[in-house]
């Protein structure tokens, strides 16, 4: 058991924020944190065409505005615009565009290619930033990323793919992963209830019983305060009373279930980002940090470990 | 992969809200905190008594100018960060934590104290003149002794502690069965403002006179009891003068109490996509509706009952001994609507939808204050038991009960204190939204990003739209501020125009000067606090100030 301090910085669902990841390979030297774990969601959800509708003139509609813009710097700030607030830019023409309008397939192989290249530049970045601070970094894919991002993940010669197995950190063993369970969305990685409990048996018994252990699991524990989310009825319509939202707990029964029967030192969760909170099961710290990505905001939490026990922690906004 | 199209932009299939909370349940919210009952009650108790040349539907519109700035300041950051917690999101983002835990903790503890008021007017305006009008339309003196408890100061701290611990009890065991009643006594409190201008409209004028006279001729000796109210209040010094604009637009003060609240579903953003055109059309329409219906049926109280009457009404209870009815407060309106009416059901419907107007703030109250309660437990300001939430309910059973005993503590000084005055904490609640209208004028330049991927990223001749919007509110409640000052009745009164009067004539500081100290005490004290946190922290190895530090961007 390691008997050294250790603080980790912990965050999740950037949901392809450029400005946010930036932050979040900025944040174990801002913060003074020894390590960083990633919860999954690193990818965004949108796609914004920068239309070439003549040459050396693109036209780009963003937030409800059509900007017309020439290459050069002025293009480029739209651009990072795009990227900040966690969507793809994607250069086009006309003719392409109107293929992407009438064939999905055309149109799910750019997001792809997109994403990939995305991807594959953060780890790069990543990697370089990490390894020049020192900084051991765990990540993995959360629900919302599409299958080929672990691929990605895997390739990072310094950041650790830390999903589906057991990784030593400082002393701490990390089981990690990023699925949640089905969701009214059908997102690109979700699994069932009785598949997620399977998989975190299978975790667990990596884990050597008498050494700490902490959780990096996507989805939160069921009715734990960090699974609070809007209650929607079939048609995905947010319901409210008296002008309030209903909330209820959509977290996960089986990730409660292994907290409550392992007790690992800290469990890290995302998944839900208006259930920003931390509470105890039993001896367990467990942590959701939320996100508010799409305000450039890094949300995150800040854990000290000392001891095999969790000394100190906080919520933190970047 | 699934993928839409949607605007100038492709979706791919991921998780998140794709329809927008109810809006006729976000203008409900707003219309709630507004309270068009106690508006419309505090206007006809104390406009055409207290402030003579007053033109009460002049001093509506002329509150609504004032308020519609901050309306849509508030409405704009809404929309434009679309979170739960209201003013401490935005100043604390814009304008840094020390400025957003200030501003917040004006609101917050404000909202403790401010919790002994609807709780007290429960009983006091709600089920008080509601047993009575009942018992004394019907004949039924106990009825009237039940009614004539409830305003007693015993009477008004149990009713109101009882509704204080059930609203905290209900809340703490779940918020979703709530909020689904709370539309329903929406729905009954807005019908009996439609009974009651029915009536106004129906019945004639003279039917007042005939009536009350039935009814409370025989409790007052007088046979002309109408008559009497008047004889006695102008005897007691009640004048009517032409309308002046002066005493038309002191008195926005009751209104401003009561409208200026129309943004409250700025403090229950959440995440939900499209947040923005519910948030920036609910506000300012709240007020506008608020202001419309309460107008409506002050022109109607005016035509039918007239305003000599209800003034002389509202000089009443302050005559002592001579007072014509020796009530201890003025009747509400939807007393005297209900003798108007001269029908049991009729003042039965009438009070029972103003029992559900006389308290209506407190739910807000305790909710915010609790979620603020609870932001601060998480961020690490007050210790992480206010951040906790119950694991069987969900809710933050600590924050609310903590909460509950305070308003309850609140409604015992100001049952028993009259130097409570009712209008003295709204002063400090100017102070945050001006800090806030600050935040909104340097919102695009402090948070560029932010402001340009909003939907409110608006310019007029070149200049942020939202900028110019807080400048308007930043004068609108300066204008406000001054208002307070001069209201005799405010209990902060401390200006005559634009002169300080701050000591008696025996060079001793007045009440009100005293109580514009407290009120300015609990402006800085929510420095204090994150000061005094910072420290405590500090000592256990946190730095406070990095919980709201933005991380460079490299």
């Amino acid at each position: 058991m390691s008997k050294r301090r250790l603080t980790i910085f912990y965050a999740s669902d950037i949901h392809g924020s450029e400005r946010v990841f930036r932050k979040f390979l900025n944040a174990a030297p801002f913060y003074g944190a020894d390590a960083v774990i990633f919860g999954g969601d690193i990818t965004g959800k949108a796609l914004i065409p920068v239309v070439e509708t003549t040459p050396g003139r693109f036209r780009i509609e963003l937030f409800g505005q059509v900007h017309e813009v020439e290459p050069g710097a002025a293009l480029d700030e739209v651009e990072t615009r795009i990227r900040n607030n966690g969507f793809y830019p994607y250069r086009t023409t006309p003719d392409e565009l109107a293929e992407m309008h009438r064939g999905p397939d055309h149109l799910k192989a750019v997001f792809s290619r997109v994403m990939a290249e995305t991807a594959e530049r953060w780890v790069t970045l990543a990697d370089e930033r990490f390894r020049a601070a020192g900084i051991p970094a765990l990540m993995m894919p959360g629900n919302d990323d599409e299958p080929a991002l672990k691929r990605i993940l895997s390739q990072g010669d310094w950041i650790v793919d830390a999903e589906g197995r057991c990784v030593e950190l400082e002393g701490y063993q990390v089981i990690s992963f990023g699925y949640s369970t089905t969701t009214p969305w059908h997102s690109p990685r979700e699994i069932t209830e009785e598949e997620m409990a399977t998989t975190i048996e299978g975790l667990v018994a990596q884990l050597d019983p008498a050494r700490p252990a902490i959780f990096n699991f996507h989805d939160p524990p069921h009715g734990s305060g960090l699974d609070m989310a809007p209650k929607l009825t079939p048609d995905l319509r947010v319901e409210s009373g008296g002008g309030q939202l209903l909330l209820e707990p959509v977290g996960s029964r089986s990730v409660r279930a292994a907290i409550e029967r392992v007790q690992p030192v800290l469990s890290l969760h995302g998944h839900i980002h208006e259930s920003r909170a931390a509470a105890r099961i039993g001896r367990t710290v467990t942590i959701n940090p939320g996100s508010v990505y799409g305000e450039g905001t890094l949300q995150g939490a800040l854990i000290t470990l000392e001891g095999g026990k969790v000394l100190r922690h906080q919520l933190v906004s970047g | 992969m699934a993928t839409t199209a949607a605007g100038g932009h492709f979706q791919r299939q991921a998780t998140g809200l794709v329809r927008e909370a109810g809006t006729w349940s976000t203008l409900i919210y707003n219309v709630n905190f507004i309270s068009i009952g106690l508006m419309m009650m505090f206007v006809l108790q104390l406009e055409p008594a207290f402030y003579p040349g007053g033109n009460m539907l002049g001093s509506y519109l002329l509150a609504l100018l004032i308020v519609l700035p901050t309306s849509l300041v508030f409405a704009m950051l809404a929309a434009a960060l679309p979170r739960s917690g209201g003013d401490y999101v935005y100043v604390s983002r814009i304008l840094g934590p020390r400025l957003g835990m200030m501003s917040s903790w004006i609101n917050t503890i404000w909202w403790f104290i401010y919790g002994g008021v609807p709780s007290a007017f429960f009983a006091r305006f709600g089920l008080g003149p509601l047993f009575r009008s009942v018992g004394v339309i019907s004949g039924n003196q106990g009825l009237v002794e039940i009614g004539n408890w409830f305003v007693t100061p015993l009477g008004t701290i149990i009713t109101g502690a009882l509704l204080v611990a059930v609203l905290v009890t209900v809340f703490s065991l779940g918020l979703n069965v709530y909020f689904r009643i709370q539309n329903v006594l929406f729905v009954i409190a807005m019908v009996g403002l439609g009974l009651v201008g029915l009536v106004l409209l129906i019945n004639p004028a003279q039917a007042f006179v005939t009536n009350f006279n039935t009814y409370w001729g025989p409790i007052t000796g007088s046979p002309d009891a109408h008559q009497a109210v008047i004889d006695a209040a102008v005897a007691g010094g009640f004048v009517e003068t032409p309308t002046d604009f002066y005493w038309t637009l002191i008195p926005i003060t009751w209104i401003y109490l009561e409208l200026v609240f129309n943004q409250s579903s700025a403090y229950i953003g959440g995440e939900v996509k499209r947040a923005s055109r519910i948030q920036l059309w609910s506000m300012p329409i709240a007020a506008v509706v608020s202001v419309t219906v309460a107008m409506a049926l002050t022109a109607l109280f005016q035509a039918t009952i007239g305003t000599t009457f209800i003034g002389a009404l509202g000089w009443d209870p302050y005559l002592a001994d001579a007072a014509a009815l020796g009530l201890p407060y003025a009747m509400p309106f939807s007393e005297l609507a209900a003798y108007h009416a001269g029908n049991i059901v009729f003042a039965l419907l009438v009070g029972i939808g103003f029992v559900f107007w006389s308290y209506t703030w407190l739910p807000g109250q305790i909710l915010n204050a609790s979620r603020n309660l609870l932001a601060y437990g998480l961020d690490g300001v007050l210790p992480a038991k206010f951040g906790s939430v119950s694991e069987r309910y969900h809710t933050p059973i600590f924050s609310l009960v903590v909460v509950g005993v305070l308003s309850v503590g609140a409604l015992a000084v100001y049952a028993t204190n009259p130097d409570f005055t009712t209008l003295v904490g709204i002063i400090a609640f100017i102070v945050s939204f001006m800090i806030v209208s600050i935040a909104a004028i340097v919102f695009p330049f402090r948070r560029r990003a932010v402001w340009e991927a909003s939907p409110i990223a608006w310019r007029f001749a070149g200049i942020p739209v939202i900028t110019i919007v807080g400048v308007l509110s930043l004068g609108a409640l300066l204008v406000a501020e001054w208002a307070y000052l001069n209201d005799p009745l405010s209990g902060v009164n401390i200006l005559n125009g634009l002169t300080p009067i701050l000591t008696a004539e025996d060079g001793s500081l007045t009440k009100d000067t005293v109580r514009f100290l407290i009120a300015s005490g609990t402006v800085v004290s929510g420095l204090v606090v994150y000061e005094v946190s910072r420290l405590v922290r500090a000592r256990s190895g946190v730095r406070l100030e990095a919980t709201f530090a933005e991380i460079p961007v490299e």
